[in-house]
């Protein structure tokens, strides 16, 4: 075979390898918009039933289970993408009628197979129905799919078992951290979900090795308003070896605001702690909301760094009459200085957003 | 028995919203954003509006925002729809001039007992 005849041989084989491939994804596009017609004709036709299942009283919702219990296979399948997407919308009543809809038509069963299935998306949807279904007896698979390979299935069985609420599941949850990939914040939220049996294991966390782990242990307890764990956050503040993890102490100490985290906050406002630490505890202890702390945050407002003297003023404003008092003297007593301008600031702020102008007259700079 | 305008873009929920309203005997217009919630609201006078907080275009506050500033539509009970995570939103839509709200996910028989409940007191 000459040269030429191999080149037209090669050019004609590609042409037609190309045009196979168009005809391919011609066929498979025109075959997937006939399907979709096909299924948004099929569950049109039983959306009424849906919406009557749901929306309906309990004592009506009998009929439209048994109808939608006993559509065929090639219909459910239709239907069931709706179904799963409403079941996430309504609560109460509606929540329970469609659980037990799913669950007769099979879907906590097939998605417990699906768990362990080699596809990671069918893995990840699986957890996901199981999630939505809260089916209890999924915790103990979930768990398992906590040490997926994939990220994404790692984190869909985080939200699955927040969803369930098997407060055994706080500790493996928070050991999701350490191998990566789950989102600081999804795992934070599903420990809420989790509720107050979840603090036993939040509270074993904070000695863990992982910064992160010790991090959202920290925030839970904090956000969930776990005052029993006040002391043990107040040992995490003074002596955690990771400035994110005593920030967060911080933050927790003022949101459950009992007497002990008033004084370790302002001892936390003390030179010897990092900025990011005395910064964050000067906000804190407005959060707090206690006047015992004004003395301590009046001395704050001529604190050579900014961020911590203006928090302390912002957190002054919040916390009433004397501390309102203690920010005036400073404005004419301090005439000219920094905490004066900290103080005037966070007084006019405070009118402004009362709605009527500022009270002082603007400082005039030295 | 009442005129509900309700603006939700999510069109599960507005079936939902529709059905339980129509089944508890209430008249329903529906449409999926804000804007055309604003429009209908003015033409049509319903005798309260349900609006999703979060919507493209235009959001509920907004529209209850407008809504309270015309004469003609000051006086409308209206309802806010939320998400949990955007309950810091109904301070916001309370302060916009809102009469309550709903969180999502939500019962529709409670959605319809609170939207029956608005509608007499402003009928009071």
């Amino acid at each position: 075979m000459s040269a030429a005849q191999l080149v037209s041989l090669t050019l004609a084989l590609l042409a037609g390898s190309v045009t196979l491939l168009g005809l391919v994804i011609v066929t498979g596009r025109a075959l997937h918009r006939h399907r979709d017609r096909r299924n948004a004709r099929l569950s049109a036709g039983v959306r009424p039933w849906l919406l009557e299942l749901i929306g309906g009283d309990s004592e009506e919702v009998n009929e439209p289970l048994l109808q939608l219990a006993a559509l065929d296979r090639r219909v459910w399948r239709a239907v069931e993408p709706g179904a799963i997407s409403l079941l996430g919308k309504v609560s109460g009543n509606a929540r329970t009628a469609m659980v037990r809809l799913l669950e007769q038509r099979g879907l906590a069963r097939d998605a417990l197979r699906n768990l362990s299935s080699l596809s990671s998306v069918r893995r990840a949807s699986a957890a996901h129905v199981l999630g939505l279904l809260s089916h209890a007896e999924a915790a103990f698979p979930l768990v398992r799919l906590l040490s997926d390979r994939n990220a994404e299935v790692r984190a869909t069985a985080v939200r699955a078992l927040g969803q369930i609420g098997t407060a055994g599941a706080a500790a493996p949850i928070i050991a999701s951290l350490a191998r990566g990939g789950v989102p600081f914040q999804l795992v934070a939220q599903a420990l809420i979900r989790l509720g107050p049996g979840a603090r036993p294991a939040l509270v074993e966390a904070l000695s863990h090795d992982n910064p992160a782990e010790r991090a959202v242990a920290v925030e839970v307890l904090g956000l969930t308003g776990a005052v029993e764990t006040a002391r043990a956050l107040v040992g995490v503040l003074a002596g955690d070896s990771s400035d994110d993890v005593r920030v967060r102490a911080v933050r927790a100490l003022g949101r459950l605001g009992t007497p002990v985290c008033l004084d370790a906050l302002i001892h936390a406002t003390g030179p010897a702690h990092p900025q990011a630490v005395r910064v964050e505890a000067a906000t804190a202890l407005g959060d707090l909301g206690s006047p015992r702390a004004v003395p301590a945050l009046r001395e704050l407002l001529a604190d050579a760094h900014y961020h911590v003297a203006h928090n302390a003023a912002r957190s002054l404003a919040r916390l009433g009459r004397p501390a309102a008092a203690a920010l005036t003297e400073t404005v004419a007593e301090r005439a000219g200085t920094p905490a004066a301008g900290h103080a005037w600031e966070a007084l006019a702020i405070q009118d402004l957003q009362a709605g009527h102008p500022p009270r002082l007259p603007a400082p005039v700079p030295r | 028995m009442a005129t509900v305008l309700v603006a939700e873009d999510d069109s599960d929920i507005r079936d939902l919203i529709v059905f339980k309203l129509e089944q508890t005997g209430h008249t329903v217009i529906a449409v999926g954003d804000g804007s055309a919630a604003l429009r209908l609201a003015r033409e049509r006078t319903p005798d309260i509006v349900l609006l999703d907080v979060m919507m493209p275009g235009m959001s509920g506050i907004d529209v209850c925002r407008e809504l309270r500033q015309h004469a003609e539509t000051a006086g409308l009970p209206i309802v806010l729809l939320t998400a949990r995570a955007q309950e810091s939103d109904v301070a916001k839509g309370l302060t916009a001039g809102a009469d309550d709200y709903i969180v999502k996910p939500f019962s529709p028989r409670v959605l319809a007992d609170r939207v029956h409940s608005v509608l007499a007191r402003a009928r009071a």
